[in-house]
């Protein structure tokens, strides 16, 4: 069913423009790399190495304005859970499971400062930095009791671990159940994870499931699933919100894109800590700067995408908004289940 | 739209006979017994003919709405046969292709002038949409509601899915039908008041006012907010009042202008065509991302404006002094025989001419080179004095868009208000205007060797004052509002600013000056380094409850390694410190700015008054003087 | 050597009239090393190299899986030893007949700024010599670029240096919305480049920043172009382009644009060179030009709105045979920038915004410059680019069976797809290989 790979390797320019943005390479840092001549990006230079690959974001000209992010508001926040907890950006911080747990605390608090979110999938023992920052963490212990976080994870990789008693328990104990399931193109599991009352799903396409999808497919097919299920305001697409997230993902454009195929939220892994260069670097201070300096670097790039297209909302605007893109070779299969048009057509 | 009208009517265009006699079979087995009334218009300038029902028993509104949802999708696969396009009581819609005079003449229109409470009309260049069928044409209606939009709005995609959860599922694919479907789902179905729903759309951004309960409620309607380019005109009837709605987007990227007299309320996109109907209306413009609502038995309920009294500016006290030099009544010339005229009035020497009865006449003294003094009695229309070198031009009314363009020299003094983008591109002569501005006044003026230019408004401006400024001087005199809570400038005033001074009588509260990172992304910064134990808890409360969040204000209460990292969130590398001052003028720029200010006196007949404004308080605005930096990055080309 | 009236260098300069050795490229390039060399080949002869281009083999982009039939019946390895094709006439009149080209080809909006003054001069020089169109790009005319006469005015967000004497000098004024680096982005030009003569050109004074806003603030509609293309009609008298970037809506955007009254588009696709743009931007926003040509032309069919009315291609436009095949999609006429460039010695590290050319062609503008490109060398290089070019050209329309270079427009039929997507061909109208 996919028609790329897993595994990808960030590399490259990708790297390289993660390094000067996180403050490990060049002079700018925070800032989006700058580069001349024609570009090398894939699909029609460099090999494609997914489906995010084929997909090109518009311009704004002529019957509608582009915006200046730099001295014109783009807004980045979005609001999760029914508008209870504002991010100051659509991003959180992931694959923190084998770092030391001083560097732990220090990514909790960086993330709470940048107003991202932080998830401790994966993680044994819960950072004592949690307290005071529950809204802005996701846990990282399955299920319910272990836990200061707020946004408690219940892993599920199929129909049948849809626990309602389980999601009962964590709403009742105060706290949020966010489910979180392999990219999977079995649509009925996204509705009935909604329906049973998670209150947001994490698409992690690093989970091992029967029916694997691409992560940007999965995005696509659990977004239309949960606008179908509902009407209006109280369809479940406006009640539940869509996190994203996989080891592969490379920068600010593969997030836009999948924020347009409708994630809400996208969990950045590995590129991350490549971009910080978290394998000679662990001084928490110096981590710290580097991740906020990534995270406004790519803030900025997120807003350039945005304004280019004429969008000042990330959340209201681009979320979900399959208008803003067209692909370049695809197949017509692979455009219907993203919904998006093929570039040229009218 | 007319609140008398109490009978549903469906109307609708078919193909053929064949697809009307199919449709309204359809029609009367899903609603019950339908009266057809026949072929509506002649010709609408296509193969389509318009047909209209009524429907005697009145079926439920919403068995209706999904019924023509239905229908309209069904007779439009595999191909288009027919579309249902008003379906409401008191609605009654009119649609075309060709000139506004072709639909005129194939309804019939002048038979139906008289009893409605409401005319909306509307003619477009189709942008993405074919436009070759009456069914892309305006007004489009869903329900009780009427709407025509100019525009193109970005968050299109994003407004269809929000519909689609909702049950529309036919769309003829323009973002103006969305707007009449957004508008009738959240009043109908959602149950919003009008003025609820359309705050919605106009899509206030986050940091204005703290209403928390708004702040809500977009949340959970973000699929309806609209973003991008969009000024709608809406009709709408509950049944006990005629509503007229008038949504400018938060940009403010089109043109609007609205207008009362004793019998009526105005909207329309240029002052000229209000002019045309009413000659001595009362005319404003909207803010960005405001909304007018009137109805037609309360009159005016928003104004879209704060202070909508002291925006307006002083058309019924414009003096009209006798016409001078040539006369010209160009009432029926277009604007090549203008520019001709002066051309000619260049060539033969005379020095003063006259137009009277300037009706919205574009491009005036475009590509008019030598010595002339103008005076324009009226309202003249788009892009006067644009390119302008040495005419003079004195307009004793209103100008709209775009006046003064790369203006090199000569002048323009306006009596009236001036609208939107004024003086871009300045960079000579003067720019004198009594009343207000619009948005984006002054953005990118600019300086050289002797040319400086010089932008004086006399009442008060919208948002963007001067943005990208890289020289010159504009001064705002905020005559009228002394001593009220209405600020003399919009938001984001000097943003890009990298050169040039900015004047502003009174006081400009920091927030409006430049543009600053979200007050809550700071607040949470704030927070979190409370948290990490590095900011102590009285600074964090006493900053929290800071109404601005600039950094003059956080170097005040901030240790300066706290600062250095705090200011990450403004900094970026086009960052430039504006320097912010209250203060009387200096000698030296009572010297410069005084003659300019006593010439402005002058022409609107001040007196003494110019004086006492000269010893005000003043918000002066430059960046801080650019330190010499290492070569830095180039990003042109 | 020939003199530079205007000074633009110490005496003492270094004259750079040779190429550089072409670096190796250790990532995928889309201006290979083959296609460095072609082009060099035709800027030092002045001659046709190829027939049928080869060196877009094993290339992934959608207009080098395009093929001509032609090709495939007869495919000639090299144009050497051909005659030059007699009776080819690539003569054209674009803008509703008002201008005049030898050869439909435009040099692409390049400002003074991005380059560094002598590459200005050398390709409007070379515009003027071969007959073709050179646009001047954003800020300001260089002062010998304002003694030629094929040049191309543009009217820019920022309106640097114009007045109505400025406006007037060339064939046209050319309204950019767009460039395909990077659609909805504006420029900057930070305080330190601004030396004496780039603030005489842009008319700012020295050491302040130029900006150039993201967007035309009095252009955020259609109607709103259709006010400038008028006014810029009413103050020159000239015909009037407008330059958008290839993007989602660039079909409705031609027709519109079309009729709004402008003489002709010029689009600019992905990929295409630029001085500086946010690299997320570059690499993830726009349309390939070849989609967007054939859109475009489709649209402007349907609504009635192609006759006349000129659509020039830009992108990525790297050889004759590219141009061919863009102009059977539908394009009446190609822009070319970087093709100019490595004419002129570029030889694509992508440093120009570092200000460090190592080609002295996009090199930070100095009083005083320690090297300077040779002007003669330049411009002699871009006009034998521009004949060798139409050498190709006349030996590709002599092979289709075509005499005249206006009868290749919209010949979509005379192209066949090599493993395209079924979306990608329905787009261009093309068929598959069978």
């Amino acid at each position: 069913m996919r028609l790329y790979s897993k595994s990808v390797s960030i590399e490259g320019r990708a790297l390289s423009y993660l390094r000067q943005m996180a403050g490990a390479e060049g002079r700018v840092p925070g800032e989006p790399p700058i580069v001349s001549m024609g570009s090398t990006a894939p699909p029609f230079v460099e090999d494609p190495q997914s489906v995010l690959d084929h997909i090109v974001s518009d311009g704004a000209q002529v019957t509608r304005p582009s915006i200046d992010p730099y001295r014109e508001p783009v807004e980045t926040s979005i609001y999760l859970f029914d508008g209870d907890v504002r991010l100051s950006m659509p991003m959180g911080i992931s694959s923190l499971n084998d770092l030391p747990m001083e560097l732990v605390e220090t990514v909790v608090r960086t993330c709470y400062r940048m107003g991202v979110i932080a998830d401790l999938s994966g993680l044994g023992a819960e950072p004592s930095s949690v307290a005071g920052r529950e809204d802005y963490v996701i846990s990282g212990a399955d299920g319910v009791g272990s836990t200061a976080a707020r946004n408690v994870q219940v892993i599920i990789t199929g129909r049948d671990d849809v626990d309602p008693a389980l999601v009962r328990r964590v709403v009742s104990s105060g706290r949020r159940p966010v489910a979180r399931v392999p990219a999977t193109d079995e649509v009925e599991l996204y509705t009935a994870l909604a329906s049973s009352g998670f209150k947001a799903i994490v698409i992690d396409e690093d989970l091992e499931a029967d029916r694997e999808v691409e992560l940007e497919v999965a995005v696509s097919l659990c977004d239309k699933a949960l606008r179908s299920s509902g009407t209006g305001t109280k369809a479940l697409r406006y009640t539940v919100n869509l996190i994203a997230t996989s080891l592969r993902l490379r920068g600010s454009g593969d997030v836009f894109k999948l924020l347009g195929l409708g994630a809400e939220v996208v969990l950045l892994k590995d590129c991350w800590r490549l971009g910080i260069d978290l394998q000679r670097e662990s001084n928490p201070r110096v981590v710290a700067e580097r991740l906020e300096h990534l995270l406004l670097g790519m803030q900025k790039e997120l807003k350039l995408l945005a304004g280019a297209a004429g969008a000042s909302s990330l959340h209201s605007t681009v979320c979900g908004n399959r208008e803003l893109f067209r692909a370049v070779e695809l197949d017509d299969r692979t455009l219907s289940v993203l919904g998006v048009k093929a570039a040229g057509s009218w | 739209m007319n609140l008398d009208a109490r009978i549903r009517r469906i109307k609708a265009f078919a193909v053929s006979p064949e697809a009307e006699r199919e449709l309204r079979r359809e029609l009367s087995e899903r609603l019950g017994e339908l009266e057809p009334l026949g072929a509506e218009n002649v010709d609408s300038g296509t193969s389509l003919r318009s047909y209209v029902y009524t429907l005697p028993d009145d079926p439920d509104e919403h068995l209706v709405r999904r019924t023509v949802q239905d229908l309209n999708r069904e007779f439009s696969r595999p191909s288009f046969r027919a579309h249902i396009y008003s379906w409401g009581r008191h609605v009654d819609v009119f649609k075309g292709v060709g000139y506004p005079s072709d639909v005129y003449r194939a309804y019939e229109m002048e038979r139906r002038l008289k009893g409605a409470d409401l005319w909306v009309s509307h003619t477009r260049q189709p942008t993405n949409s074919p436009g070759r069928l009456p069914i892309w044409s305006h007004p489009f209606s869903s329900g009780e509601w009427v709407v025509v939009h100019n525009g193109d709005v970005s968050s299109f995609g994003a407004n269809m899915s929000f519909l689609e959860s909702a049950g529309f599922r036919s769309f003829v694919g323009t973002d103006s039908e969305v707007i009449a479907f957004l508008l009738d789902h959240l009043t109908s179905s959602e149950g919003l008041p009008v003025e609820e729903a359309c705050r919605v759309l106009v899509n206030p951004f986050e940091d204005e006012g703290d209403d928390g309960s708004f702040q809500g409620m977009t949340v959970r309607f973000r699929g309806a907010r609209l973003d991008g380019p969009f000024t709608v005109v809406a009709g709408h009837s509950d049944g006990r009042d005629v509503y007229m709605a008038v949504l400018a987007d938060r940009f403010k990227f089109r043109p609007v202008v609205v207008g009362e007299d004793e019998n009526y309320v105005y909207a329309a996109s240029e002052e000229a065509q209000i002019r045309a109907v009413s000659p001595n209306a009362r005319v404003w413009t909207l803010e960005p991302g405001s909304f007018m609502l009137a109805s037609s038995s309360r009159g005016i309920l928003i104004p879209g404006r704060r202070r909508v009294d002291l925006f307006v500016g002083p058309q019924g006290s414009i003096a009209r002094p006798e016409p001078v030099g040539r006369v010209v009544d160009a009432s029926e010339l277009g604007y090549q025989q203008i520019n001709g005229i002066l051309r000619e009035c260049v060539r033969k020497g005379i020095r003063e001419v006259s137009l009277l009865n300037v009706r919205g006449q574009r491009y005036i003294g475009v590509g008019v080179e030598g010595t002339l003094y103008v005076r324009i009695y009226g309202t003249p229309g788009n892009c006067l004095a644009n390119l302008n070198e040495s005419i003079d031009f004195e307009v004793f009314g209103s100008v709209q868009d775009d006046v003064g363009d790369v203006m090199h020299g000569g002048s323009v003094v306006v009596h009236g208000d001036a609208r939107d983008v004024l003086g871009q591109a300045l960079q000579g002569g003067t720019v004198l205007v009594r009343g207000n501005a619009g948005n984006r006044c002054g953005i990118q003026m600019r300086e050289y060797s002797e040319k400086r230019p010089y932008l004086i408004v006399g009442g008060r401006v919208d948002d963007y004052l001067g943005e990208y400024m890289a020289g010159g001087v504009i001064v705002v005199l905020g005559l009228g509002y002394e001593g009220t809570d209405v600020p003399v400038t919009g938001r984001f005033v000097g943003t890009g600013i990298v050169g040039g001074r900015i004047y502003v009588r009174g006081l400009v509260p920091r927030s409006h000056i430049g543009y600053l990172p979200p007050r809550r992304d700071v607040l949470q910064y704030l927070r979190g380094l409370h948290l990490d134990g590095e900011l102590d808890s009285a600074t964090f409360s006493r900053l929290s409850s800071c109404e601005h969040l600039d950094p003059e204000t956080l170097s005040r209460h901030l240790p300066p390694d706290l600062l250095r990292r705090v200011m990450k969130l403004f900094e970026h590398k086009y960052f430039r410190r504006l320097l912010v001052e209250e203060r009387h003028l200096t000698d030296q720029e009572l010297k410069e700015l005084g003659p300019v200010l006593r010439l402005f006196g002058m022409k609107f007949s001040m007196g003494r008054e110019i004086e006492r404004v000269l010893e005000d308080v003043f918000t002066v605005i430059r960046p801080v003087e650019a330190k010499p930096q290492r070569p830095a990055v180039s990003e042109e080309g | 050597m020939e003199q530079f009236p205007e000074r633009m260098g110490g005496k003492e300069a270094i004259i750079v009239d040779r190429y550089l050795n072409i670096p190796r490229q250790s990532s995928p390039e889309f201006w290979t090393v083959n296609r460095i060399e072609h082009i060099r080949k035709l800027a030092a002869t002045g001659r046709p190299a190829f027939v049928w281009d080869p060196c877009k083999s094993g290339s992934k982009r959608i207009l080098d899986r395009l093929v001509f039939r032609r090709e495939l019946e007869d495919p000639v390895p090299s144009a050497e030893g051909l005659e030059e094709s007699d009776g080819i006439e690539v003569e054209s009149e674009i803008a509703h007949g008002r201008i005049r080209m030898a050869v439909p080809l435009y040099l692409g909006d390049m400002s003074f700024g991005a380059l560094s003054g002598v590459p200005n001069v050398a390709l409007a020089r070379a515009a003027d010599s071969t007959g073709v169109l050179c646009g001047v790009g954003e800020g300001g005319v260089h002062p010998e670029v304002a003694k030629c006469k094929r040049i191309v005015i543009q009217w820019a967000s920022a309106r640097f240096g114009l007045n109505l004497h400025l406006l007037r000098l060339g064939e046209a004024v050319v309204i950019k919305i767009g460039q395909g680096a990077k659609p909805g982005i504006g420029g900057h030009l930070p305080g330190t480049k601004v030396v004496e003569t780039i603030s005489r050109t842009r008319r700012i004074p020295v050491g302040t920043d130029a900006i150039s806003p993201a967007p035309h603030h009095d252009i955020y509609s259609i109607e709103d172009l259709e006010q400038r293309i008028w006014a810029l009609k009413e103050a020159t008298g000239k015909p009037v382009f407008v330059k958008v970037a290839a993007t989602n809506y660039v079909a409705y955007v031609a027709a519109g644009v079309a009729r709004m009254g402008a003489d002709g588009i010029i689009i600019d696709g992905q990929g295409a060179g630029t001085g500086a743009a946010p690299s997320v931007v570059r690499d993830n926003v726009g349309l390939p030009i070849e989609l967007a040509v054939a859109t475009a032309d489709a649209m402007l069919r349907r609504e009635g709105m192609r006759n006349g009315f000129t659509v020039i291609a830009a992108g990525r436009v790297s050889s004759a045979e590219d141009m061919a095949k863009l102009m059977a999609l539908g394009a009446d006429c190609v822009s070319i920038g970087t093709a100019a460039l490595i004419a002129m010695g570029c030889v694509m590290v992508h440093k120009c915004h570092l200000g460090f050319c190592p080609a002295v062609i996009t090199n930070r503008i100095e009083e005083n410059p320690k090297k300077l490109l040779s002007l003669e060398f330049a411009q002699r290089c871009v006009e034998n680019l521009i004949r060798g070019w139409t050498g190709e050209l006349k030996l590709i329309l002599e092979r289709l069976g075509l005499s005249k270079v206006t009868e290749l427009v919209g010949r979509r039929d005379l192209l066949v797809g090599l493993g395209l997507e079924e979306p990608t061909r329905r787009v261009l109208v093309v068929e598959a290989l069978q």
